[in-house]
């Protein structure tokens, strides 16, 4: 009887096995495979794809041609779900999810974000820069200024403003001011030219893409950036050659290094690692996963693609791979609950 | 800045490299087709056809997408005046009186006279984009939070006071626009407002079933009842001709409104719907006899046609002054800037005028050539006016189910449809205009935003320490003030003529 058993068992085995898609073959030869994205068409999102996608082929198993769709909408959340919820599990259509950890973080997103299948991501970093007449030169002045800076900003709920704000508020609830609204980075740059605005901040590469111009007009420059987070949890720089903001905080501030405003400011932080997330839809096999990370991982070092980058002067990303990303979306899940955390982010963001 | 002209014909000469020109007549045939087809728009074109500028050199880049995109206006116009639904949300002025000429059996001196004044708007922002580029930074600089708010209420205000018979109705519907903009994210705090956990309506109320619905609905049940053509007379002869010598008559208010409207591109966020709508209100407010506006006048054509035109040329300017997009299309184009490695900024005036330049000259040239082309079609295309209403409807009735669609994909874009067409109905017909709830829409959100900024920012005393704000203040209480004493000078002039005066009424 045990010996039929183990037999039948045995079969049974080698039958789901056979049929299993956690073993099918990654070959994407003479077919078309997608990146999706979840900002709209010319968004800082949507031109770092398309100049990426053409490497990424490259490396994938069967070089196939990759294409990038946008869906945008709901400050990239509905993108994100109908990854989720229409996309096959059938390995061609990759999730490009932008800023999509940050809002898991503070705010509620209508999918649970863990439950993809994880490729890897890219971090993402911003550049604070002020108008050369504020009187502000470095970011230390930003504290011994005797005239209010009235900073730029989007939406009060997007991460970065969150970010920014806390950092603000920690020098005193008057010293600085923050008007949120304006669309977009280019909306804030518009306000910044006008003189509407002293302060605001901008995506790494797009202030790379600026510098020289902005330098050659004496209008403005940078003072800090806020730079991402490594495997290992500490910030780092971006590759703009500035000071961090958790920097020039710990420096300007030590006392304030412990409220539950850092915490909730080093919260935030620990998302940008993620800021590009990759992600198969749920229930993917897993060794498309493993494809799209080694093709993504390569890509991101082709020549080819690094020399694009350095033609705009903008700065070469790093790889976070699957495994690392998957450690660190858990925490940054796990850490949502933190009490401290979750009532200094629901102030900030203005919700009752 | 001393290279201007070098630039200027450097441009033109890199427009008919073989390559260019091929790409450029691509765009322009792809342009036409997206303004033509109601819910299509030169946004959505912009990104089906980037995917194919990727990889071309810039040169080649900007003149296939710039002439799909500076093309749109053209062929909207054309479902603007045979049908009445305005082919993008640009053309929603251009229905006012071009669908009434339509009636009247004077489509085609309509799509004439409006073709023509889209090449001379586009050619007199290419002048003025080229006379004034070196002092045209400042000005732009100078727009902010109170100027961008003034704006559009001076939009809200002109369409509300021009789009039909009473004031107190249009200003009511542009109000009851201002309502539908704010669903969705609200921009000042980041939260949705009356979204009712519906995910459609996260991101707002989708403009093109709304437009589709209110207009197309209406038109399709009228005409459907009167079982009859959308011509009610014959068309008149000679009407090709007659619609370009218009243009020409009116060569002084084509060059106002290219200004105006150049000026609007060339303010980041202002867009075409605002440039339309002050070349609308200005060619209402300056002229002598305006009692036939709304009932068919080639004027209310022209206006909003050479607005719109000069807007795109403008739109280029702070694009690649400041790299700050002048609209949502020019946004995309910024995008392109990097991904053919162009840097957008002060450098594009030195470095690379010439790639300026030819992009101003693309949105000439495909003005011209989608004009010619439009023109040699529109001898079979007026010919919708004269189609039974038992064939026509059904037609354009599912053309406009598959265009409201095409925005977001979603049944909430039929069932929007579907209310909004109900609701155009009822407007239609009660005489309440439905022009002013879409510009209430559009700039609700622009409105809104610079409120809360403004009055964050500088408390009150912008009111009266602004300039601009100042001008926009006047102007805004001229269009009040102005048709007011026109209907009291004509009231009293009737009846004098009728043999007693507002005195003796009085008395």
């Amino acid at each position: 009887m045990f010996r039929f058993l183990s037999g039948l068992g045995g079969i049974l085995l080698a039958v789901s096995l056979l049929v299993s898609p956690a073993i099918a073959e990654v070959n994407f030869a003479g077919k078309t495979v997608r990146i999706l994205i979840n900002f709209g068409v010319g968004s800082s999102t949507d031109v770092m794809t398309r100049q990426f996608a053409p490497f990424v082929g490259q490396y994938l198993p069967g070089n196939p041609t990759v294409i990038v769709e946008a869906k945008p909408g709901g400050r990239g959340t509905l993108g994100t779900a109908y990854m989720y919820k229409n996309v096959k599990p059938d390995g061609m259509t990759l999730g490009g999810l932008t800023i999509i950890v940050a809002r898991m973080a503070t705010a509620k997103v209508p999918v649970d974000i863990t439950k993809f299948v994880q490729v890897g991501a890219r971090g993402g970093a911003a550049v604070v820069y002020v108008r050369k007449d504020s009187g502000i030169k470095t970011a230390s002045d930003l504290k011994s200024v005797s005239q209010k800076v009235i900073m730029g900003a989007t939406t009060p709920r997007s991460p970065s403003v969150m970010q920014i704000r806390l950092f603000l508020n920690a020098f005193g609830q008057d010293k600085h001011k923050l008007i949120a609204g304006y669309k977009g980075q280019l909306g804030m740059l518009k306000a910044v030219r006008s003189g509407e605005v002293q302060m605001a901040f901008m995506n790494n590469g797009q202030w790379m893409a600026r510098r020289d111009g902005f330098t050659k007009e004496g209008l403005v420059h940078g003072i800090m950036e806020s730079g991402q987070n490594d495997a290992s949890g500490k910030v780092v720089g971006s590759g703009v050659k500035l000071p961090t903001v958790d920097a020039t905080w710990r420096k300007l501030l030590p006392d304030t290094i412990g409220s539950d405003g850092y915490k909730a400011f080093s919260f935030i932080q620990q998302t940008r690692a993620l800021n590009y997330l990759y992600v198969l839809p749920p229930k993917t096999p897993v060794d498309y996963a493993k494809a799209w990370d080694k093709a993504m991982a390569s890509a991101i070092k082709d020549p080819g693609y690094l020399a694009l980058l350095d033609k705009n002067s903008a700065p070469h990303p790093a790889w976070t791979n699957r495994d690392t990303t998957t450690k660190t979306l858990m925490q940054i899940a796990a850490k949502k609950n933190d009490p401290a955390i979750t009532a200094m982010i629901k102030k900030i963001s203005g919700k009752k | 800045m001393e290279d201007i002209p070098i630039a200027v014909l450097d441009g033109l000469l890199l427009m008919f490299t073989v390559k260019t020109f091929l790409f450029m007549m691509i765009g322009i045939v792809a342009g036409m087709f997206f303004g033509l087809v109601p819910g299509l728009s030169g946004l959505s074109g912009l990104g089906l056809l980037l995917p194919f500028a990727i990889g071309q050199p810039p040169e080649v880049a900007f003149p296939f997408l710039l002439g799909m995109f500076a093309t749109t206006t053209q062929t909207d116009t054309i479902p603007a005046v045979l049908i009445g639904v305005p082919g993008t949300a640009a053309a929603q002025a251009t229905v006012l009186d071009g669908y009434p000429m339509a009636k009247k059996g004077e489509a085609e001196r309509a799509l004439s006279a409006s073709y023509l004044a889209s090449i001379l708007g586009s050619i007199v922002a290419a002048i003025i984009f080229i006379a004034f580029l070196p002092v045209l930074r400042p000005l732009i600089d100078e727009f902010a939070g109170p100027e961008f708010f003034m704006m559009a209420m001076l939009g809200l205000i002109m369409a509300g006071s021009l789009a039909g018979t009473s004031l107190l109705r249009g200003l009511t519907m542009a109000g009851f626009g201002l309502i539908i903009s704010m669903v969705g994210f609200a921009p000042n705090t980041g939260f949705a407002r009356f979204d009712f956990d519906w995910t459609y309506l996260i991101d707002g109320i989708p403009l093109v079933p709304v437009v589709l619905g209110m207009f197309a609905v209406p038109e399709v049940i009228d005409l459907l009842v009167s079982r009859s053509t959308i011509a009610s007379q014959q068309s008149s002869s000679g009407g090709r001709m007659k619609g370009v010598a218009d243009a020409f008559q009116n060569w002084w208010l084509i060059v106002k409104c290219g200004t105006i409207g150049t000026v609007c591109g060339m303010i980041p966020g202002l867009g075409g719907l605002v440039a339309e709508w002050l070349g609308y209100g200005h060619a209402v407010q300056s002229a002598k006899d305006s009692s036939q506006f709304g009932k068919g006048d080639v004027r209310g054509v022209i206006a909003p046609e050479a607005a719109t035109a000069a807007q795109k040329p403008g739109g280029i300017l702070p694009t690649v002054a400041f790299g700050i997009p002048g609209n949502g299309p020019m946004a995309i184009m910024l995008g392109v800037f990097l991904i053919v490695g162009l840097r957008p900024g002060p450098e594009m005036l030195r470095e690379n005028l010439n790639i300026t330049f030819l992009m101003v000259w693309v949105t000439v040239a495909a003005n011209i050539i989608a004009a010619i082309l439009a023109f040699g079609l529109q001898r079979w295309l007026v010919k919708i006016c004269y189609i039974r209403a038992t064939i026509l409807a059904p037609i354009v009735l599912g053309f406009m189910i598959v265009g409201a669609t095409l925005a977001t994909r979603d049944f909430g874009d039929v069932l929007l449809f579907g209310i909004f067409g109900f609701l155009g109905y009822i407007f239609k017909h009660a005489d309440w205009p439905r022009v002013p709830i879409l510009i209430g829409m559009v700039l609700g959100n622009l409105a809104e935003t610079y409120l809360f900024i403004t009055v964050e920012r500088y408390g009150i005393e912008w009111l009266w320490q602004r300039p601009i704000v100042l001008i926009i203040v006047i102007m805004i209480v001229l269009s009040f003030v102005v048709p007011a004493y026109r209907l009291y000078r004509r009231k009293q002039g009737e009846k004098i003529l009728s043999g007693h005066t507002v005195k003796d009424d009085m008395e």
